[in-house]
């Protein structure tokens, strides 16, 4: 009643129509009809009530198929692919159909509106001056669309082969250009861990990114050198991780580590101390870093 | 902070065959290169046009097209994104 016309037509006989299709499964006129539908519940009652009928015959008629077993092969021969040898009228006749009455798409569709999955729920909410109940979606748009496949924070993180810890780098921007730093780690964003060491360059422990950045070849042994665990990008993000002396006075540990090997290594704080720039004749494409 | 960190390089014209000119390519010859496989090192690398402004303020213009006063002036070429 509500999609497919359920009507077998005689051949020679009218088709049937949309309102004729109605008509028919409710077996009343049309006047009939507008009547019954004026009446909110009559009308309901009459819907659910042709529904279940629908919803019985296929029952009743899912026990039987069962038993019948494998369907014939295809009573319509192939003349060229896509065309049968008879019309539509012919294989009604030749596979039975005036035998074969189903009725199952009506009770799919009423099944299907019958079933109404709830969108919202109501939710009490506490407090005088909160604004009362509220309406809450059951099924939310997501709040995250990722770009590609994976979210950032799987990312796979690449870090150039020329890097270990402990090698040199140049800074090339920020407030830091030109100054010569090391390297500790690789943190979890793919960023950076330097220090100066600060009380050589200036240069606090901080986050860098690998494309702000030349490596040079010159390295430091820093392998035995402890790097704490709190040192991470959240660490760096927040301002309150970092008031907590605490963790201050690890950081500080860190750069006395360092500052040892340095020391061990002739010239290097000299070199760190000073400044990279390009001079007049030094071509970058030709320096080897 | 008191070094140079860029190459000089100047704008030779832009991208253009007999009749049309391109401007969202421009040409640059960067000092000290001047054979083809030293280029590698400069691909990638951004550039910007530098001027001064009203009360001596240095102005970089970087992401858009040079404007035509550009050409055959000094441009700098910085030396990230970097790739050693």
């Amino acid at each position: 009643m509500l999609g497919k016309i359920e009507f077998r037509r005689r051949r020679g006989r009218q088709r049937m129509r949309w309102l004729g299709g109605i008509t028919n499964a409710m077996d009343m006129n049309l006047s009939g009809l507008l009547e019954l539908v004026m009446d909110r519940e009559a009308w309901h009652a009459t819907v659910h009530e042709k529904a279940d009928a629908g919803n019985k015959a296929k029952k009743v008629k899912m026990v039987k198929r069962v038993k019948k077993g494998k369907p014939h092969r295809s009573r319509d021969p192939v003349l060229v692919r896509g065309i049968g040898r008879y019309s539509p009228s012919a294989m009604y006749s030749r596979k039975a159909l005036y035998k074969r009455k189903y009725s199952a798409a009506k009770s799919e569709v009423e099944k299907q509106k019958k079933v109404r999955v709830l969108a919202t729920v109501t939710k009490p909410v506490g407090g005088d001056k909160n604004g009362g109940p509220r309406v809450v979606k059951l099924r939310k748009m997501p709040g995250y669309y990722p770009t590609e496949d994976k979210p950032f924070s799987k990312h796979v993180r690449k870090l150039r082969a020329s890097i270990t810890p402990g090698t040199v780098l140049i800074i090339l921007t920020g407030r830091h250009r030109g100054k010569r730093v090391v390297f500790l780690k690789q943190l979890g964003s793919g960023l950076l861990l330097v220090t100066g060491p600060a009380s050589l360059n200036q240069v606090p422990l901080h986050r860098t990114h690998q494309k702000f950045v030349i490596f040079t070849s010159t390295k430091i042994d820093i392998s035995g050198v402890k790097i704490p665990e709190h040192l991470t990008d959240t660490y760096f993000k927040k301002k309150k991780l970092q008031k907590n002396t605490r963790s201050q006075s690890s950081a500080r540990l860190i750069r006395s580590q360092i500052l040892q090997r340095i020391k061990a290594v002739p010239q290097l704080q000299g070199y760190l101390r000073s400044v990279f720039a390009i001079i007049n004749g030094i071509y970058p494409h030709k320096v080897v870093f | 902070m008191s070094g140079r960190l860029w190459s000089k390089a100047i704008v030779a014209g832009f991208n253009q065959g007999l009749w049309n000119q391109r401007e969202h390519t421009a040409f640059l010859k960067i000092e000290g290169v001047y054979v083809q496989d030293k280029i590698e090192f400069y691909l990638c690398k951004r550039c910007a046009y530098v001027y001064k402004a009203k009360n001596n303020t240095e102005n970089p213009t970087k992401s858009d097209n040079f404007c035509a006063k550009v050409i055959g002036q000094r441009i700098h070429v910085i030396l990230f994104p970097s790739k050693i």
